[in-house]
């Protein structure tokens, strides 16, 4: 297998790792990864309680590297995030930070709360997320960061907290479980850790970094014109975009062509754009006023974010595609029937049957071999 | 007799019932009887001989070989993937004067349509165990 598909199903093993235990959670494992790839930041926001931080968690366990997390408050001082003065070089007359173990020298961050964060440390913040540098006093450390997920209960009232907030090109809003799911949320809740553990099969974040490569380097003209025409919509429906973020969503369009193991973008990697707007409703208009081109949209990998965030026809064939596929290679658990149903019901409910790709029509096939076998 | 003109949807809506016809009704019977002893809340239409309709959750609705889903839009029943291209609520008020008092449960197929009284209570045993 070529090394950037290699890398790429890596990837996708490791979020399937990641997220198999939580309830709903997928989606965002998967744009952490994506976001991972595009070397560019995530905004998470949603109710305390809903499985933010351990998502974000398990995610970087499996992808490798180093780690830091933090709950940010009003009383946090920067020495807690980016390390404490070395008291002997004070002595010396010297300002240097011991950055080892802190934020400076972590490849995946998470900050809770993190527009509670005090202006010392949003200050302090803003020159590693933009330009990967941390510099105090003496001290000059080139951050490996590979992504800082962000994450708060609500989006900031304060209009001087935007500047900041738009440092994270990407948002995910996330909801509490829906009653359809509580059995699930119940019992994954009753038989996982609460310590959770950092993954124990964790790729070599090489990977990360060759696919980034790949992505830095992805062919975006056969893309760029359809792009444009796709951002003039968006602007046309209303949606306040900054410049900044227009020209950022290109790098979550190449690392999103690249987890789909190709070495240029398509139009087939749009689902990516109403990721950077900047509010649900926001998210909702970009996806209507964008359905027609999103309706083709998809990624073999990211498949629960590819249809979140395009709703469309090939993505959600693609996430049914490898649900079947997945049940039909796996063990048999306990509530296995159920689960090729609930796939063999969305199936018939959201496809006609001559819409099936040979592929999808296979694969139900062979679902409902499996069902007629059960009895 | 006006032939409707129907519209595919894309997004399809979220199924809350599913319908099976003639020879299909009973793996749908046998199915619907299984997750309602597993506590499954679902209610049952039916016309003996003819067709089976189980309401629910659209996650919990059962899957039978051959079914049809259906959603639920201006008190018409129609396949979640189609549904017809004239004001549902005019279409409605206008099957709902041929229909017998208090079929309130109108299903709008492409070859048929189909009334019943909207079920109130979980199937009885006699409604799941012969369909026929």
């Amino acid at each position: 297998m070529h090394q950037l598909e290699q890398d790429a199903a890596e990837v996708r093993a490791a979020v399937v790792r990641a997220t198999a235990p939580l309830v709903d959670r997928d989606v965002l494992g998967e744009v952490v990864a994506l976001c991972a790839v595009a070397r560019e930041h995530l905004l998470v926001i949603g109710p305390p309680g809903t499985g933010k931080s351990e998502a974000v968690r398990r995610v970087a366990g499996e992808l490798g590297g180093s780690y830091f997390e933090y709950l940010l408050g009003r009383f946090t001082e920067p020495n807690e995030i980016f390390g404490p003065i070395d008291l002997r070089k004070l002595r010396e007359g010297v300002v240097e930070v011991q950055t080892a173990g802190m934020l400076p020298e972590a490849d995946v961050v998470f900050l809770d709360e993190i527009f509670l964060g005090s202006t010392a440390i949003l200050n302090t913040l803003l020159g590693i997320l933009n330009e990967r540098t941390y510099r105090r006093g003496a001290t000059v450390v080139q951050s490996p960061l590979r992504v800082c997920v962000g994450a708060a209960n609500r989006l900031p009232d304060d209009p001087a907290l935007d500047a900041f907030a738009d440092r994270f090109l990407a948002r995910v809003f996330v909801e509490p479980i829906s009653d359809a799911r509580l059995e699930e949320l119940l019992e994954a809740g009753s038989s996982s850790d609460p310590d959770v553990p950092r993954g124990t099969t964790r790729i070599d974040i090489d990977a990360l970094d060759r696919l980034h490569e790949a992505a830095r380097t992805c062919d975006l003209s056969p893309a760029r014109q359809v792009l444009a025409t796709a951002l003039r919509t968006l602007r046309g429906a209303g949606l306040n975009l900054t410049d900044r973020r227009l020209v950022r969503v290109q790098r979550l369009v190449a690392a999103a062509a690249v987890l789909d193991g190709r070495a240029s973008a398509s139009a087939r990697d749009f689902w990516v754009i109403p990721l950077v707007a900047t509010t649900p409703d926001a998210q909702a208009t970009a996806r209507e006023s964008l359905s027609t081109l999103l309706d083709d949209a998809g990624n073999a990998g990211l498949v629960n974010a590819a249809e979140e965030f395009s709703r469309g026809r090939a993505a959600r064939a693609e996430r049914l595609r490898s649900s079947a596929a997945t049940l039909l290679a796996g063990p048999e658990a306990a509530d296995h029937r159920l689960r090729i149903e609930a796939v063999l019901r969305e199936l018939d409910a959201t496809f006609e049957a001559s819409d099936l790709s040979p592929e999808l029509a296979t694969l139900r096939n062979d679902l409902v071999q499996r069902v007629a076998e059960d009895g | 007799m006006t032939t409707l003109e129907w519209e595919l949807l894309e997004p399809p809506l979220s199924p809350v019932a599913v319908l099976a016809r003639g020879e299909h009704m009973d793996a749908l019977a046998k199915r619907t009887r299984s997750l309602v002893d597993a506590g499954a809340e679902l209610l049952v239409a039916d016309r003996p001989g003819s067709w089976l309709l189980v309401l629910g959750a659209s996650d919990q609705l059962p899957w039978a070989p051959e079914v049809t889903y259906l959603a639920e839009a201006d008190g018409l029943l129609h396949p979640t993937t189609r549904r017809p291209a004239v004001p549902r609520d005019l279409l409605h008020a206008s099957l709902s004067r041929s229909l017998p008092e208090g079929h309130h449960l109108v299903v709008v197929l492409e070859d048929a349509v189909l009334a019943t009284r909207r079920p109130r209570r979980p199937p009885g045993p006699a409604q799941l165990r012969d369909p026929r």
